[in-house]
């Protein structure tokens, strides 16, 4: 983890159009909004990496506002929670035009090699159950059981009150379990 | 174990052997490619976005009075005769125009071959012969026709050596 003044000389560089420096920062800081795209994304590699894209071409675009950021990463981070949340408006807006309620299943061959078979069943149940999720109840369930934000974390990055986050967390716990039913034994 | 932990467990266990540090250098790659095209595409859109704003003013305020040689305005009302009259017009103003497009192309034409020396010097004896041809009748004539043949060299030929003869001949004979 790079301290605040050698980030600030690696954003001079890459200000300046180094490519050695947006490299190093792309390897450096863009895996942690990589795994958190896969995993608001419905474990879609291609999604993910499409998304991580755009996200770098905002750093090479636009260095001066990573620069005004405390974190890079966090910077990063946020601009691919984002370009998700705008690539599934999208996305749903396509569905309505083309009146198709059935959203098309995550993808299936991401499972490790070394899961069992009757963990790789529930496994992709789970990630299922995720990927239906409306996506405002999805963004708080991956932002909080897999990439460990509290409240008020979460409200940070999305951008509401830290309430807003408890009831919209309840109720896409409630729906996610609802979803999985026979997992979860709900009714 | 509570609701809560069991959805965490399900969800890290949906998670599980996705996480993959590499960035790929193609991903970096494809992001350098991508800010090209974008640059490009704003390139091109401030490009023709310029173009309109400069093109505007001469859009509004260009003199609708000059003839226009484009089109004949539509105009239902028109007669067949009335008609014939406007393409008629038209005909003619472009027939001058082409005229006088001719003209220029010819003038510059001639002044270019004029500034060419070989040109100048050939143009130069050929004025030097006719103004001697001339000065020989006019030494062979009488007084008044010599006078007046002078007269015709010192004025066309103004820079030959007959005319500087003429001239001087002008004189004595005065």
């Amino acid at each position: 983890v790079l301290d605040a003044e050698a980030q600030q000389g690696l954003l001079d560089r890459l200000r300046r159009g180094d490519r050695a420096a947006f490299e190093s920062v792309a390897r450096q800081h863009t895996p942690r909004p990589l795994q958190l795209a896969r995993r608001l994304l419905g474990w879609d590699e291609t999604e993910a990496q499409d998304v991580v894209q755009d996200a770098l071409v905002a750093l090479l675009m636009h260095p001066a506002k990573a620069a005004n950021a405390k974190n890079l990463e966090a910077w990063l981070v946020t601009v691919t929670l984002n370009l998700c949340r705008s690539r599934g408006r999208r996305r749903a807006a396509w569905l309505r035009f083309l009146r198709l309620s059935a959203a098309p299943s995550p993808v299936k061959n991401e499972q490790a090699a070394d899961v069992p078979m009757i963990d790789a069943e529930l496994s992709q149940q789970v990630r299922d159950a995720v990927h239906n999720l409306a996506s405002g109840d999805r963004e708080v369930i991956v932002l909080h059981y897999l990439e460990g934000h509290d409240a008020a974390d979460i409200a940070g990055l999305l951008g509401i009150r830290p309430n807003t986050v408890e009831v919209r967390l309840h109720r896409a716990r409630q729906r996610l379990k609802a979803l999985l039913p026979t997992v979860t034994g709900a009714p | 174990m509570s609701d809560d932990q069991a959805l965490r467990s399900l969800l890290r266990l949906a998670d599980s052997g996705t996480a993959r540090d590499d960035i790929s250098d193609a991903l970096i790659a494809r992001a350098y490619l991508k800010r090209r095209r974008i640059r490009h595409r704003r390139a091109v859109v401030v490009t023709v976005l310029v173009l309109l704003v400069s093109a505007t003013p001469w859009l509004i305020h260009r003199d609708h009075t000059t003839p226009s040689v484009v089109s004949i305005p539509p105009n239902p009302s028109l007669s067949m005769p009335e008609l014939k009259l406007a393409v008629a017009r038209q005909q003619a103003v472009v027939e001058q125009l082409l005229a006088a497009e001719q003209q220029r192309l010819l003038d510059q034409h001639l002044a270019a071959l004029q500034a060419k020396p070989a040109i100048k010097r050939r143009i130069d004896n050929e004025r030097e012969s006719a103004a001697l041809a001339i000065a020989r009748q006019a030494a062979c004539a009488d007084a008044a026709d010599a006078a007046a043949a002078y007269e015709q060299v010192a004025t066309l030929f103004p820079q030959t050596s007959a005319a500087v003869v003429a001239r001087a001949r002008l004189q004595s004979s005065n």
